[in-house]
């Protein structure tokens, strides 16, 4: 052992002795200006520089060193030292990024060969949002693509919805990372994506099958070069995170004072005597919000040879949330290795390991906007104030102490090992093996407590689930290349398997010891069922497990004439066990033509044009995520019957359902035309594409007569959806004077989403409970948006006792009792005379009518800066929180206006607690339309020379700010209101978690 | 070149390729579905268990059941607040419609019970197991499917006749005519008499299946209520000279916790509940327990003044059916208090409980279906129908001799013998023997008396409507016409 330590020391050191290192200098231009930021590496080694801002550079190479100057948009050009010490490089820019390689489903393809509309998003684009979510790190990014915040919990992800909403059911895209098919990719830690890219039309996605409906991303994460030698990266950051805008709620002088009116209104007698002597009172906002930590470390080594690369990441998040008692961790380690073990095989991995912790806060918002600001957090005598003098509301603080104790951890394995084989020239066939194990636990602790009468548990309780998810992929791919002339093919065939595993255990335990020191859960061992002394019975505990089964045959070929025509046609057929017996394997074929206009000899020469494709694409894609028990329904348990002289209990359990073997994946048609055009050196690009997206076969709810006897009624494929509309990309990207470097990317789309059929004899679907005495809030019917909002509509305020006589009112209602002078007038729509559930129509939705967002970037003498703006325009959000009174609660400010006097108010009522001026109405309707900073941010990086110095290679620091401003005229913390992507409930504010504003400062290194 | 590996995996991708069917035939863990359902005789118990279970369900005898059977003749008023529950008040007063919350609900609860029983049916005979047990049960589901089957014709007159389960092609239907669906059942009927055991055959924990006896009892009824007096004589007659049941002696006891299953208990729903498991009741109890105080119950179904009325000077049966305010609970316990929220309360007594684990929502009271007394006065109304005097006679006074227990000098033997008016000797005999036990709107309606007595009550019955309830509205525009409504709706 010391033997070979000390070869290898003598070796490093006669070599370091025997090289002979040499300075060399020079300047790289494009022929007439210098060109700034051209990456200037020693070949084979770790030692390079960039250009500054004359085009000048310097750095050590060894005499017989080969230097490689690479500069996106421009050819890389490899040159010899030859112990020279001045070397001048004149580059030539590269005709349209020719080569540029863009990511696709099972390969890649040439930018300029792509006939689907594809969009990409770098890894650069990507981390300059301070958040754990790769997701939500998309939004705004891209044309077509509208990214939400799940909501501003710690660790939350994204709804993502791609060209609109494609199904009354599950419309999220499907997940691809490094070859590896998901559902989701909450597992990813954005330091270590490379790209991203968003299969949007048919002609993309429909390799991906049934699985392509809802449109594919594509991650790419990063890996060595074969050109460097290590390189250590290290980033990190710390955020501060904290409430963008507070509710505009009552103080307690208010509240007193609308009290007193809302009791005043009622007939009864003003509970408050003196409300300003109640003076502000408590803000349960600033009780249940703060400011929080986010904090991210990152390290890295990357690099490679000939004969293998590797790329070793770890990295820790750590995220506070800003509502108190919650916080996310997450610690994540990848190594993605390539070996080349001879001339025809590579091997090599891409695989991770991540382990996350959630503490769940409790829901206090609820709580702290309904708690009336009169009561304390804690009285005189240090217990917790009592909120309920007026109405059923829980003390936040006291729920933040009793039920802190609902925590959460993974630990999940994702990756993928393959094995490519360069069969002969141009086939090469490969062998990808994937898989997703993970182990999710979850537990929640309620203690014996007892604040109020109706904030109290007496019996303690333990909830523990644990679920392992199992996904195993296996595929194999030929890929063949040849071009013969003018005809370039490029062909891919393949048969791939995947098997999904689950495994559900949820157990629920009661009476549990009692421990005064435990209230918060704090002792670990004391969580375990075995202690409880009730429970864990058939009621509250299940043991269970689905799965499912996937077999694929895929196919695509690429054809490209003469550089100018181009046609891609696929064809995947995916055989599932989710599926019917009558419908197990679907059929998804997709084709697409592009004609590159530019090498048209009538534009060859048209200098101001760099580049003009038009395509245009049409397919067949599928949306398997869906109620496979529909199938086959499970057998329903527990319908026990009870028999003998001592009457004991003997299990019964019997089909009840009817199984559908027709039953299959919903099916989109998508039509796709679009062109791509570069202007000026292609500083302008342009990107544009008209789409129509048409769901069919979406599953639903068969309506059948009751004679037919089942529990539940059939699901079936019937219901049709419309999604259409224009994606716009437009992009600037110039250098001023070669020292200032600038661009900027707008991105602009429509949606109109429109119901087409919900099946026979089927003609709405209710959804969306704002979260009172079951009212629903929106009405989805043929020809309107999906959960589109539904309610009366208020034409003012009954002003004097002569309106209140004249104009509509409901059946039963009596002027004077039942509705008063100062009470909400609604629409007679239909014109009967009275108001009636036949009055309630449609009032808007939560379906944006358009986005955009502009990114802008600069940067000077090393200095940088970006900011995004992001609009969303046309939707509307039903404030449910303001609608729902079930008892009194604390009010928003906007009551002060209500109606007090004839002329006062014509919108908002007079003050009342609850009844008909709360219906579902226009009143609680609000414009969610907003415009933000997305995100906005200032970096320095040290000019090379300093850098090298220090021995860095590069050296920047940044200051950020994520949410930094939102214009809105919605009253709620946001109007981004996903509920989980319940596309019968988007934009219905039952009390979302609002997402942070956040400043950050970060470091990035690399050595 | 490494052509190894390329032969492995492609030898892997011909294996793949070659899956079959059963590659996609996998089943959720810890569920069983239709695809593995119906494989062992455990399989077939409790589907046939499940079947039972739907017998304690609310929709099927409880409080639409109170609506269409008590409430809706002359024997019972809706009961409980006046304003609470008002489409039991349309019942109440003959003012519903195609669209009321009764007809609907026992509409939807029988089919989704005959779903079950048509299962077993058609599946049981699949699964490999004890060739007896499995005869029995298909037959015990086929007695179920008969009672379901049965109830539904007495309202709704034509039905769809569903007798296996559906699938998507068959899903339009039309109404089979009565006289179909009386074939049906009698044929599942006299199939069960010749397969299902006797009372006394069954184990002791068997207690509360489908019996023989029950089957004749059904069938008695069945034939009773479409006039062929020569059958229903038959088989009451077989049920009582198979000498398994007896009148019990106490007429108060057979709905007391200990009168369950007593010696004249032909079929009964199974109902109970412990400190562990509050599920196996119904809230058949509840609907019709003690509004206010001690509270246990809802107060439907009222027992009506002309009700009260209709029992002899002294009859015990009055006592024993009406529970009245200020009168002290049958278990002692307490005084039912005035219910300042309830007019003139009044509650049936034999449905009544004592405090118990389930409190409201679940009651242990099983349900009794078909009685001893109601088979001997259908024995004695064939009889009389068939000429056969003496012996309408003989089983008329037994009932009345137990009513009237060690009490001397009330409800004297009947000695008529004039056909017609022993006929409504019989009738008043049924009323107040089986008041209050869900019978009297069937008997008004097959024995022709609706009109007159529902018009004496003060109901507006109009005759060629009134006699069946509405099909639900929904089913008619879900049937996309293929379902038509009764007369008069």
């Amino acid at each position: 052992m010391k033997k070979i330590l000390l070869l290898f020391i003598s070796i490093s050191f006669s070599s370091w002795v025997a090289a002979q290192s040499v300075v060399v200098r020079g300047k790289v231009t494009d022929g007439k200006e210098p060109l700034i930021g051209v990456s200037i590496v020693v070949k084979g080694t770790s030692t390079g520089t960039i250009t500054d801002f004359d085009g000048n550079y310097e750095l050590q190479s060894e005499a017989n060193g080969t230097l490689v100057f690479s500069y996106i948009g421009f050819v890389a050009q490899e040159i010899p030292v030859n112990a020279q010490r001045t070397i001048n490089v004149t580059m030539v820019e590269d005709a349209q990024s020719l080569k540029e390689l863009v990511v696709v489903g099972y390969g890649t393809q040439r930018k300029s060969d792509l006939t689907g509309s594809v969009s990409s998003v770098k890894s650069k684009d990507i981390q300059t949002i301070a958040t754990p979510s790769v997701e939500q790190a998309l939004q705004g990014k891209i044309a077509g693509v509208l990214v939400t915040p799940s909501d501003g919990s710690p660790g939350a992800g994204a709804i993502i919805r791609i060209r609109g909403t494609g199904t009354l059911n599950n419309s999220n895209p499907f997940f691809v990372v490094d070859g590896m098919l998901l559902d989701d990719i909450g597992f990813l830690n954005p330091n270590d994506v490379e790209s991203v890219e968003v299969l949007k039309d048919a002609s993309a996605t429909a390799i991906y099958g049934s699985r392509g409906a809802n449109g594919v991303l594509i991650v790419t994460t990063k890996k060595g070069s074969a050109k460097n030698r290590a390189q250590i990266g290290l980033s990190s950051y710390y955020g501060s995170q904290d409430l963008l805008k507070k509710i505009a709620l009552a103080n307690a002088t208010e509240y007193a004072q609308l009290r007193n009116l809302a009791a005043k209104n009622f007939g009864a007698p003003e509970p408050y005597k003196d409300p300003a002597a109640f003076g502000v009172g408590t803000d349960w906002q600033d009780v249940i919000f703060r400011t929080a930590p986010i904090k991210n470390l990152n390290l890295s080594a990357r690099g490679g040879n000939d004969l293998m690369t590797y790329s070793v990441s770890g990295d820790y998040i750590k995220q506070d949330g800003i509502l108190r008692g919650g916080d996310f961790e997450r610690l994540s380690l990848r190594i993605n290795n390539d070996y080349q073990l001879n001339r025809f095989i590579k091997i090599g991995h891409n695989f991770s390991v991540i382990n996350t912790k959630s503490d769940y806060s409790p829901g206090m918002l609820y709580n702290a906007y309904y708690a009336p600001p009169t009561a304390p957090v804690k009285d005189s005598t240090g217990a917790f104030g009592n909120t309920t003098s007026d109405g059923s509301v829980g003390n936040p603080a006291a729920q933040l102490f009793y039920e802190r104790y609902n925590k959460g951890s993974n630990f999940r394995t994702v990756g993928n090992f393959f094995v490519d084989v360069n069969i002969f020239k141009g086939l090469t066939y490969r062998a990808n093996l994937g898989l997703d194990w993970s182990s999710v636990e979850s537990k929640r602790f309620v203690p014996v407590f007892r604040v109020t009468d109706i904030q109290k548990v007496d019996v303690n309780s333990l909830d523990v689930a644990r679920r392992k998810y199992i996904n195993k992929l296996w595929e194999n791919t030929l890929n063949y290349e040849k071009t013969i002339g003018k005809h370039r093919v490029n062909l891919l065939a393949g048969i791939t398997a995947q098997t999904n595993d689950n495994f559900f255990f949820i157990g629920r335990g009661t009476e549990l010891p009692n421990d005064v020191n435990n209230i918060g859960g704090d002792i670990d061992e004391l969580l375990y069922l075995s202690l409880a002394t009730k429970g864990i019975t058939v009621n509250e505990g299940s043991d269970n497990g689905n799965n499912w089964r996937m077999f694929s045959y895929l196919f695509r070929a690429n054809y490209t004439f003469n550089e100018k025509y181009l046609l891609t046609a696929s064809y995947r057929r995916d055989g599932s066990s989710k599926f019917g017996k009558n419908r197990r394997f679907g059929n998804f074929p997709s084709v697409a033509l592009g004609w590159r206009l530019k090498e048209e000899d009538f534009l060859k020469n048209v200098e101001w044009l760099s580049n003009l494709k038009l395509r245009a694409s049409w397919g067949i894609i599928g949306n398997e995520k869906i109620d496979q028990t529909a199938k086959s329904p499970p057998v329903t348990g527990r319908l026990d019957a009870i028999f003998g002289t001592d009457e004991r209990f003997l299990s019964g359990s019997t089909i009840t359902r009817l199984a559908n073997p027709d039953l299959h994946w919903e099916e989109t048609q998508q039509t796709d035309i679009g062109f791509e055009a570069g202007f000026l050196n292609n500083r302008l690009t342009a990107e544009m594409d008209w789409y129509n997206r048409q769901t069919n076969d979406i599953l639903t709810a068969l309506q059948i007569p009751a004679f037919i006897g089942t529990q539940d009624p059939p699901t079936v494929n019937a219901a049709k959806v419309l999604n259409r509309g224009w994606d716009i990309n437009l992009g600037w990207r110039d250098r001023v004077a070669g020292k200032i470097g600038y661009n900027v990317n707008a991105i602009f789309s429509t949606v109109h989403n429109e119901v087409l059929g919900l099946g026979e004899g089927k003609e709405e679907i209710f959804g969306g409970g704002v979260g009172e005495g079951g009212k629903l809030g929106t009405r989805t019917t043929i020809g309107s948006p999906i959960g589109a909002f539904f309610g009366y509509k208020v034409v003012g305020v009954f002003q004097n006792a002569e309106q209140l006589k004249s104009l509509p009112k409901r059946p039963n209602e009596t002027p004077g009792t039942d509705v008063k002078v100062g009470d909400l007038i609604y629409a007679d729509l239909d014109g009967d005379g009275v108001i009636t559930s036949k009055d309630r129509t449609f009032l808007g939705s939560a379906i944006p009518k358009y986005t955009f967002s502009i990114n802008i970037g600069a940067d000077y003498q090393g200095i940088d800066f970006s900011v995004q703006l992001s609009s969303v325009q046309g939707n509307k959000v039903m404030n449910a929180k303001r609608l729902a009174r079930f008892s009194t609660g604390n009010f928003e400010k906007s009551f002060l206006e209500g109606w007090t006097a004839e002329g006062t108010s014509n919108f908002e009522p007079r003050v009342t607690i609850g009844g008909r001026n709360y219906e579902v109405s226009k009143r609680f309707l609000e414009d969610g339309s907003f415009t933000a900073i997305r995100n906005a941010q200032i970096g320095y990086t040290l000019p090379l020379s300093i850098a090298q110095k220090i021995k860095l290679q590069n050296f920047r620091i940044y200051a950020a700010a994520t949410n930094l401003k939102m214009w809105t005229k919605y009253s709620g913390y946001t109007p981004e209101i996903t509920n989980g992507g319940d596309s019968f409930a988007i934009g219905i504010d039952r009390g979302v978690y609002p997402v942070a504003r956040t400043y950050t400062i970060g470091v990035n290194a690399t050595f | 070149m490494t052509p190894k590996i390329v032969k492995i995996s492609l030898f892997t991708l011909l294996l793949l390729a070659g899956c079959k069917d059963s590659y996609y035939d996998i089943q959720p863990r810890g569920e069983l579905t239709a695809e593995n359902f119906f494989k062992t005789e455990e399989h077939a118990k409790v589907a046939t268990n499940a079947i039972y279970n739907v017998l304690r369900n609310w929709e099927i005898h409880v409080f639409a059941f109170m609506g269409c059977t008590d409430i809706i003749s002359d024997d019972a008023d809706k009961g409980s607040e006046p304003n609470d529950a008002l489409f039991l008040l349309d019942i109440d007063n003959l003012a519903f419609d195609a669209g009321n919350v009764a007809p609907v609900t026992l509409w939807q609860g029988y089919y989704r019970a005959i779903f079950r029983a048509n299962i077993a049916i058609e599946r049981i005979p699949e699964v490999k197991g004890d060739e007896n047990l499995k005869k029995r049960l298909v037959d015990e589901a086929k007695f179920l499917r008969a009672y379901f089957y049965f109830n539904l014709v007495r309202w709704y007159g034509d039905l769809p006749l569903i007798t296996k389960q559906l699938t998507q092609n068959d899903f339009k239907q039309t109404r089979a005519k009565t006289a179909d669906v009386y074939a049906q059942i009698i044929a599942d009927l006299k199939e069960s008499i010749t397969v299902l055991p006797e009372k006394s055959q069954y184990p002791a924990a068997d207690l509360g299946r489908a019996t023989k006896g029950a089957a004749r009892g059904l069938l008695s009824k069945v034939y009773l209520t479409q006039k062929d007096y020569t059958n229903a004589e038959k088989y009451a007659l077989e049920v009582i000279t198979s000498n398994e049941y007896t009148l019990l002696a106490d007429y108060g006891k057979i709905f007391t916790r200990e009168g369950e299953n007593s010696s004249e208990s032909l079929f009964e729903v199974q109902s109970t509940v412990n400190d562990e498991r509050t599920d196996g009741g119904s809230q058949f109890n509840e609907v019709q327990g003690v509004r206010g105080s001690p509270n246990l119950g809802w107060g439907f179904n009222r027992p009506s003044d002309a009700f009260i009325l209709e029992f002899e000077p002294g009859d015990p049966r009055r006592e024993a059916t009406v529970l009245y305010e200020g009168e002290v609970l049958p278990d002692g316990s307490a005084l039912v208090e005035k219910n300042p929220r309830v007019f003139n309360a009044r509650f049936n007594q034999k449905a009544w409980v004592p405090k118990h684990a389930g409190e409201n929502g679940s009651g242990p009271g099983n349900i009794r279906l078909l009685r001893y007394a109601d088979v001997l006065l259908i024995a004695a109304e064939a009889l009389n129908e068939n000429g056969k005097t003496a012996d309408a006679l003989k089983y008329l006074n037994a009932v009345r001799k137990r009513a009237r227990g060690t009490i001397p000098n009330i409800i004297p033997d009947v000695t008529i013998t004039e056909k017609t008016k022993l006929r409504e000797a019989i009738w008043h005999e049924r009323r107040v023997e089986l008041g209050m036990e869900q019978q009297r709107w069937f008997d008004l309606i097959r024995t022709g008396q609706a009109e007159a007595a529902l018009k004496k009550h003060g109901k507006n019955f109009v005759k060629n409507k009134h006699e069946l309830l509405p099909i639900p509205q929904s089913e008619i525009d879900l049937s996309a016409g293929t379902l038509t409504q009764n007369p008069g709706y």
